[in-house]
């Protein structure tokens, strides 16, 4: 009897030690709260996936955010304490970090596509007589921001084509007004992006010269989301919360059905739906490509924005 | 001790050593109390800025701002004088363009940017545009208003006199409303400054607004500062020149009114 007593002791204590760990890793992590920057566009629609779908809360993270015009401007929020993570192209936190800003890229987020079409495209006016790269010599181009991602690699795209770059003005023009100065011929070609790429071919006005990226280095990082690397090491378990649960929401986006994706794009940029059929969207992806950070890395040190190169890696979270 | 008030009182010094040690106090932070990028020592400021002002990059943008602001800036002086006396001088040019003025006259300068983008593009002639029509309304206000508050017997006296229109604008109107009109040129100098950067800001390719923005976007931080910088002692030397213009051109005025 004793012996059969201390045999279902033995028992239940071993299921006891197999459920209690069990119970552990059920129990919820302490809450957080994370502010987020990004701009309004497709690429960072994971954040509203992971916050709709539940991949925040499960990981008991709070998950607020405030769009902003520019990458510049994340950078600045987010190295100002007034947001843990930003959302910009790949190419600002760079440059920053360079210039003594310690930002870490904390999640992955868009690769350019491998294929054409690409997501933002060199368009002329339908009726130019502008024909190849060699054509645009003397011309006026716009490919946003002076110095940001697209005006760097605009500049490496000519030289690639052996387009002098002295013989080109460039000019500042915001994506959504590009289209009115192309057509009243005040430009003669610009660099834009989706889904004004889609509402200048449409109107029959424009014509497609390239994709620069896909010519520079197709299936490139692009954008992601970076935050403080003083923050990420602060706070390692949030920082490797906040990467599981976007890269669920990537993830997903990545392997949704189009029209379930497009659903998803147009609720977070505000685009019609029928706009966002149209448009093409960039590759959503949870893994970094580091040689292509590497190459936006070259590019920067090249066009003088950074005045040496440091190991890419190191602005890597690896959680 | 009596001295030393004496020279608080007769000398500037103290305010340039105010600034010194507010720069010193900026050094010091930025070396032992606040260690970031976004707040640079001085020195490193003054490296970047003598870097830039050596390689010609900042006399390049230093002259673009100021064709373009001298260009805006000297129009409106010469439309906001001309109709300026017509209103002040001729009572029905006043009755029909008051109200009119007093419609646009509200309406901030930056404001008429969306609009000159549309109508006038986005090249130079907008800049220009734009800081004619923000500094025209303080030199036309201020030289209607001059040219009105003119004593009456003066007119009477210039028609006593047998003088013509033109003599009397000349020898009566521009003597009696020139402090006013000046007091509007001044007024103006400072906006239209303050346009010229704001247009290079939104969009350009040049001029001291576009370099210091450019500077913050790519986290060139001692440039950025080097760009305000260079605005600071730009808008103060503009300032003291046309102070030194006014001076000669209406002495009799401030003697005296007892401005030195």
């Amino acid at each position: 009897m004793l012996r059969m007593l201390q045999a279902v002791c033995a028992v239940s204590v071993a299921l006891l030690a197999l459920w209690a760990p069990s119970q552990v890793v059920a129990q919820k992590p302490p809450p957080a709260t994370i502010r987020m920057v990004p701009i309004p566009i497709a690429n960072y629609t994971p954040i509203l996936v992971a916050r709709d779908k539940g991949y925040f809360a499960d990981e008991n993270l709070t998950v607020t955010w405030a769009p902003v015009a520019q990458g510049a401007v994340a950078i600045e929020a987010v190295f100002g304490g007034s947001a843990e993570v930003g959302g910009s192209a790949v190419f600002e936190p760079m440059v920053a970090r360079g210039n003594g800003f310690d930002l870490m890229y904390i999640a992955a987020g868009n690769q350019i596509r491998k294929e054409p079409p690409d997501n933002s495209a060199l368009l002329v006016r339908a009726d130019d007589n502008i024909q190849a790269p060699a054509d645009l010599a003397g011309k006026k181009i716009s490919a946003g921001l002076i110095n940001s991602v697209n005006y760097v690699h605009m500049q490496e795209w000519l030289q690639k084509k052996g387009v002098e770059r002295s013989k080109i003005e460039f000019l500042e023009i915001p994506f959504p007004q590009m289209a009115d100065a192309l057509f009243q011929k005040r430009i003669d070609a610009v660099w834009n992006v989706e889904p004004f790429v889609t509402f200048m071919m449409k109107s029959g006005k424009a014509r497609l010269i390239a994709y620069p990226y896909q010519d520079n280095m197709p299936g490139m990082d692009i954008s992601n989301y970076f935050a403080k690397e003083s923050w990420i090491k602060a706070n390692p378990d949030v920082a490797r919360r906040f990467r599981r649960a976007m890269d669920r929401a990537t993830e997903f986006i990545a392997t949704a059905p189009k029209d379930e994706r497009d659903d998803w794009v147009a609720k977070f940029t505000g685009m019609k739906l029928e706009v966002v059929k149209e448009v093409t969207l960039p590759v959503y992806s949870t893994a970094f490509n580091v040689s292509s950070l590497q190459y936006h890395l070259e590019l920067a040190v090249r066009h003088k924005l950074l005045t040496k190169p440091f190991d890419v890696n190191a602005m890597i979270f690896k959680p | 001790m009596n001295g030393f008030v004496r020279w608080l009182e007769t000398s500037r010094g103290s305010g340039v050593i105010l600034i010194v040690l507010l720069l010193g106090f900026w050094q010091f932070s930025a070396l032992y109390i606040m260690d970031t990028p976004t707040w640079p020592p001085v020195t490193r400021i003054f490296v970047a800025w003598y870097e830039n002002i050596a390689d010609g990059t900042i006399i390049k943008h230093l002259l673009a701002t100021l064709w373009r602001q001298m260009l805006g800036y000297g129009l409106a002086v010469v439309l906001g004088i001309s109709l300026g006396l017509a209103i002040g001088y001729y009572r029905i040019v006043y009755n029909l363009l008051e109200p009119l003025i007093e419609v646009f006259r509200p309406i901030p300068g930056p404001a008429y940017l969306p609009v000159l983008v549309l109508f006038v593009g986005i090249g130079h002639e907008m800049k220009v545009v734009l800081i004619l029509v923000a500094s025209f309304f303080p030199i036309l206000l201020n030289t209607y208003g001059g040219v009105r508050s003119i004593d009456p017997v003066q007119f009477d006296t210039a028609r006593t006199l047998g003088l013509t229109t033109l003599q009397t604008l000349r020898e009566v109107v521009l003597p009696a409303a020139s402090p006013q009109i000046l007091t509007g040129m001044r007024i103006s100098l400072a906006i239209s400054l303050i346009l010229a950067i704001l247009s290079e800001m939104i969009v350009s390719n040049d001029g001291l607004g576009y370099f210091t923005l450019l500077a913050e976007r790519t986290f060139k931080v001692p440039e950025m500062y080097a760009g305000i910088f260079t605005l600071a002692l730009f808008g103060y030397v503009l300032n003291r020149l046309f102070l030194m213009g006014e001076a000669r051109l209406i002495r009799w005025h401030q003697e005296s009114s007892g401005r030195k």
